[in-house]
């Protein structure tokens, strides 16, 4: 059948991937019940993982079509999908092991930096090859740590207080959402898209976290969310050429905004006010992002030779 | 489009007999590396490079034409800055990844008044073979009394060959083509 363009466009940038999250998530949801009996095995993580990882790769299948070595960089995001999914799996399977988390963390954004800046190592210098893998590395790590204070400063209802829960939910896909829309908006259709898709497989996170609240299923999807997230902001960052610097940093730094929830006059609060103060500082940068977006947008505009003819 | 600019001017060398090995360095400024995709189906758009570079060789014996040419991807003009920017993006040439578009000569023979020029066209990071006819435009004295020739060279990609699969949908897969190169003797 022949769809009309916009038609497929919707299908590949969210539809898709919305349906194998939500596939899994009630999976989850269902095998879970709705109040686990009070000796049963507390509910792991892991089904997180299979809603964001496939169903990003689901949508990246239909948008790019699978390599097994990739010839261009964004071909290397459907392995980023398959790794992200295998880190979400182990950290949803074995919350507590922080060492074991974090040394896989860092092999995963470390992987992630070699597969994106693959075209751009061979033509550095030695020593800036060295700062770029070393600092971004970093940043990609306090990233992630960024997005676990998230969830932590929005907890859940459920047995696990780190889980998080709906609030951090509507805030990590809020975060994808918003993301997706700066990295389109900067001259990327393809990882604007790919973003939305990501915002899609995250958004029945959300709907399981009001249904079931009692299941961790962010431990599982966070982590798969943060890599993928941050692989996208990279393409963003080094392949497209009109993006401003400051828009990949601001999007990175977005998730510590969360964090004045965690501030001692704030902890004592209601959780809605919490939430509301946690929203505010995760969109403020996101917001200051979209007006630097639009800025360079009006001044293209502005700068065309042939505007007016 | 390297291609057909590199077999245009190899089969132009190939079809001046009076030239014997000499050699051609492309003259930017009056050479032109255009293409024409359809866009939504329903009109052809135009756009070209403004960053063209090699060398060709003529020779009487169109084994022995050759020509060499590197466009900067970067250099796309459309004579628009946001639609410019949007094609150096992954979402068409990833200029910051794929720098170059290049075109190599491997072999040439005369067919008919052209040339047929086979090479290997570089674009996206992906090589392939292709084939163009290339037609020799002319050859004579410059401003400067410099020897001058130039050939050009018209013909269809199919882009998806090259790793550019992004909104087939809304911008064809064929794309058109021209090459017209000018090139200054050595």
């Amino acid at each position: 059948m022949d769809l009309p363009f916009p038609v497929l466009r919707a299908l590949e940038g969210a539809v898709l991937p919305a349906a194998v999250s939500t596939a899994a998530v009630v999976a989850a949801g269902l095998r879970a019940g709705p109040a686990p009996a009070p000796d049963a095995p507390a509910p792991r993580g892991w089904p997180g993982a299979l809603a964001v990882g496939p169903g990003f790769l689901a949508a990246f299948l239909l948008i790019k079509g699978w390599k097994t070595v990739p010839g261009e960089v964004a071909g290397w995001l459907g392995h980023a999908a398959l790794l992200a999914t295998a880190l979400g799996l182990v950290e949803g399977l074995w919350p507590a092991r922080a060492k074991l988390r974090w040394a896989l963390r860092a092999v995963a954004v470390l992987l992630v930096l070699l597969a994106t800046l693959r075209p751009k190592l061979g033509r550095w210098e030695p020593g800036t090859v060295a700062a770029a893998l070393l600092g971004l590395e970093l940043l990609g790590l306090l990233f992630w740590l960024a997005t676990d204070r998230l969830r932590a400063a929005l907890p859940g209802s459920g047995p696990d207080p780190r889980a998080g829960g709906l609030a951090a939910a509507l805030g990590l896909a809020g975060l994808v959402g918003a993301s997706a829309g700066l990295l389109g908006g900067s001259g990327s259709a393809l990882m604007g898209q790919l973003g939305g898709a990501l915002a899609a497989a995250a958004g029945p996170l959300a709907l399981t976290a009001w249904w079931r609240p009692g299941l961790p299923l962010l431990r599982g999807a966070a982590p798969a969310l943060t890599l993928l997230l941050g692989a996208l902001v990279l393409n963003g960052a080094f392949y497209t050429g009109a993006m401003r610097t400051a828009v990949p940093l601001l999007i990175l730094l977005a998730p510590w905004g969360a964090n004045l929830a965690l501030l001692p006059p704030l902890r004592a609060r209601p959780a809605w006010q919490r939430a509301s103060v946690a929203a505010a500082g995760l969109f403020l940068p996101l917001l200051v992002a979209g007006g630097l977006v639009l800025q360079a947008t009006l001044a293209a505009e502005a700068e065309d030779p042939y505007a007016g003819y | 489009m390297s291609r057909t600019l590199a077999s245009l001017t190899l089969a132009l060398a190939c079809l001046t007999p009076a030239l014997a090995g000499d050699t051609y360095e492309v003259d930017a400024s009056h050479s032109h590396v255009g293409f024409a995709i359809t866009h939504l189906k329903v009109s052809r758009f135009y756009g070209r490079f403004n960053d063209v570079a090699g060398t060709f060789v003529v020779d009487a014996d169109p084994a022995k034409c050759s020509i060499e040419l590197t466009v900067k991807a970067a250099s796309v003009d459309t004579a628009n800055k946001k639609r410019d920017d949007h094609l150096r993006s992954q979402d068409f040439f990833s200029v910051e990844e794929f720098e170059t578009i290049s075109f190599k000569s491997s072999a040439a023979t005369k067919k008919g008044d052209k040339l047929e020029v086979k090479g290997t066209l570089t674009l996206h990071g992906v090589s392939k073979e292709i084939t163009v006819e290339v037609e020799h435009v002319g050859t004579g004295p410059g401003m400067k009394g410099e020897q001058r020739a130039g050939y050009e060279a018209r013909f269809t990609i199919k882009r998806s060959d090259y790793g550019m699969t992004y909104l087939l949908d809304g911008l064809s897969d064929e794309v058109r083509l021209v090459v017209s190169l000018e090139g200054v003797k050595k």
